[in-house]
């Protein structure tokens, strides 16, 4: 039998197709989890909210950056009893608050930056104790007018994590970071 | 070029500069503090063996539900299981139960025949398992002497009612990898988080019921806590004429003790 068998050679060439095409989607399905950009259900614009006659800083909002894990954010009635009672400016996205108010709704924010189920992630550690700037992390997040999108999130990852904890002298134990 | 007497005399200064000043930290930074070891003690004195501890720990570290078609294979998953015993028939019968979760050993053999590194020994001693690590071996699951591992052979399933109260903290495991107890560490990690921001120290009182099966045993025969504070439950009970450990013999050094009046027959 001859091993130049043509009906090897297309098995061969399948086998190397499906598992070219194979390797790529699931690349691909792993980095495109969220659709790019995120559409938020109200376009949250930061640059205004960080204006300084307003005097807001980061942790006025997510206030849970000095208390736990989470950074939060807050909630509509929040929003409302403070601030948004009236009409402070002309954007369409404003009234939408008030609308989710009014229901008793809340607003079904899509979390962006978020690591795998299996990753523990805590704001107080770094803003807190480390005393790290917001930026280190999310870029300038008090120019943005738009929502952040997932391709900024890319930074997060166990690298990035570990790199800063060996040069800062902190634990590097999995089970610090992982659940 | 050879070196000048400038620059050893230099290179000489900055060396004993830097000896210095690190002495000059190593004076500064508080006593090392002794690293905490965690363990358990499970009272079988105690124990109505009502399987409390079997369900809390089910539902705080989202163990699925093995379900009819696995359980019959013997597939389900018990990170705390209930082992019964029974000796002779009725009506001389006699019945021994056994909470048993893993024995976090100091030795654990477990972690050496991992390949992959998916199973270590944390810094606080306990016997971790990162899933997103395992390539489903399943060599530490043959290693523990203590069947104390399980292999994921389904994907998980739960009843429709439980779908939205699994544990946020806990992470789910998917089919095709090895899980096990881990001393329900997202709460030491919670507590010791909660500590820091409040600014207060530690203490016994904190972690004695720390673990869901502690915290719900009714009879309060779960102890848990530092076993390298020489004052916690643990410690305190495991000094007890009544401590045993399992296996003893293999050289493992389990960190779950168990107490019980009468000699313990394996
Ligand atoms: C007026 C309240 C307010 C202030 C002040 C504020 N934020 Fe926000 N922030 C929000 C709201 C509401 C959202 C949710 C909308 C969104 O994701 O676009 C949000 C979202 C975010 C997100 C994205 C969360 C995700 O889904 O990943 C980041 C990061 C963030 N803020 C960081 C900051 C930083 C850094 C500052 C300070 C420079 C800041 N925020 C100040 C209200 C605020
Ligand atoms: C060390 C890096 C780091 C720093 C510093 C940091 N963050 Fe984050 N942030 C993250 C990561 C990682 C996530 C995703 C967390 C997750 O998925 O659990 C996140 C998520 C968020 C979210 C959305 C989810 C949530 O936790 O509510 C907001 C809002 C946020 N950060 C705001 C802030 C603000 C405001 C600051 C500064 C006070 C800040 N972050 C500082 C890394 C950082
Ligand atoms: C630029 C530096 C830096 C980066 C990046 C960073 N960390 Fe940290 N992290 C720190 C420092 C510093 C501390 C110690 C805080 C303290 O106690 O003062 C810390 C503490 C922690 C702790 C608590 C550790 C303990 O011993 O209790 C956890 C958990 C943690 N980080 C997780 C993460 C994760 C997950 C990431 C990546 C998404 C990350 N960190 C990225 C600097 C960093
Ligand atoms: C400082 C925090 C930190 C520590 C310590 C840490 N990890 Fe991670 N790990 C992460 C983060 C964050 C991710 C998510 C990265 C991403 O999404 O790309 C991750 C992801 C992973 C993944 C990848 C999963 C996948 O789907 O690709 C594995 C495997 C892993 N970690 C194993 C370990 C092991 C084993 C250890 C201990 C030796 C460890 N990690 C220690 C933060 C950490």
């Amino acid at each position: 039998m001859s091993t130049s068998n043509p009906r090897i050679l297309v098995a061969a060439g399948i086998a190397a197709l499906v598992v070219l095409v194979g390797g790529g989607v699931f690349a691909y399905s792993r980095y495109k989890a969220l659709p790019d950009p995120v559409t938020q259900p109200v376009l949250f614009n930061h640059k205004i909210h960080m204006d300084e006659k307003l005097g807001l800083t980061c942790d006025s909002c997510h206030k849970g950056v000095n208390e736990g894990p989470h950074a939060t954010i807050p909630a509509v009635a929040t929003c409302i009893k403070l601030c948004h009672t009236d009409p402070q400016g002309t954007s369409p996205e404003e009234p939408k608050l008030r609308e989710a108010a009014a229901k008793g709704n809340a607003i079904p924010w899509i979390q962006v930056n978020k690591l795998p189920g299996h990753v523990y992630f805590s704001h107080v550690q770094h803003v807190k104790f480390a005393k790290m700037d917001c930026k280190e992390c999310h870029g300038e997040m008090k120019d943005r007018t738009e929502p952040v999108s997932q391709t900024q999130t890319s930074r997060l990852d166990m690298d990035t994590c570990i790199d800063c904890h060996q040069e800062k002298g902190v634990s590097t134990d999995c089970l610090r970071c992982h659940k | 070029m050879n070196p000048t007497r400038r620059d050893v005399l230099k290179t000489v200064v900055a060396a004993v500069g830097a000896a210095a000043l690190g002495a000059g930290e190593a004076l500064a930074a508080e006593p090392a503090k002794k690293k905490r070891k965690w363990g358990m003690t499970i009272d079988l004195d105690r124990c109505t063996a009502c399987q409390a501890c079997v369900v809390a720990c089910k539902s705080e570290n989202n163990v699925p539900c093995a379900g009819p078609d696995q359980m019959p294979l013997d597939r389900g998953i018990y990170w705390m299981d209930m082992l019964a015993i029974h000796e002779g028939s009725h009506p001389e019968g006699r019945s021994q139960y056994l909470p048993t979760p893993c024995n976090h050993c100091e030795n654990p053999p477990c972690v050496k025949v991992c390949p992959v590194g998916a199973t270590f020994q944390s810094e606080e001693g306990i016997v971790g398992q990162i899933w997103a690590r395992c390539i489903g071996c399943r060599y530490c699951t043959t290693a523990c002497p203590y069947s104390r591992r399980y292999f994921n052979w389904s994907d998980p399933v739960w009843p429709e009612e439980m779908k939205n109260h699994l544990n946020p903290d806990v992470a789910t495991r998917p089919k095709g990898v090895v899980e096990k107890c881990t001393f329900c560490h997202q709460r030491i990690r919670a507590v010791q988080e909660k500590a820091k921001v409040e600014g207060r120290e530690l203490e016994d009182g904190d972690f004695r019921k720390l673990p869901a099966c502690a915290q719900t045993c009714p009879a309060e025969a779960i102890m848990f806590g530092d076993m390298n504070d020489p004052d916690s439950t643990v410690s305190e009970l495991g000094r007890s004429p009544r401590a045993f450990r399992l296996l003893e013999d293999l050289g493992t050094r389990p960190k779950v003790v168990f107490l019980r009046e009468a000699k313990w027959k394996e």
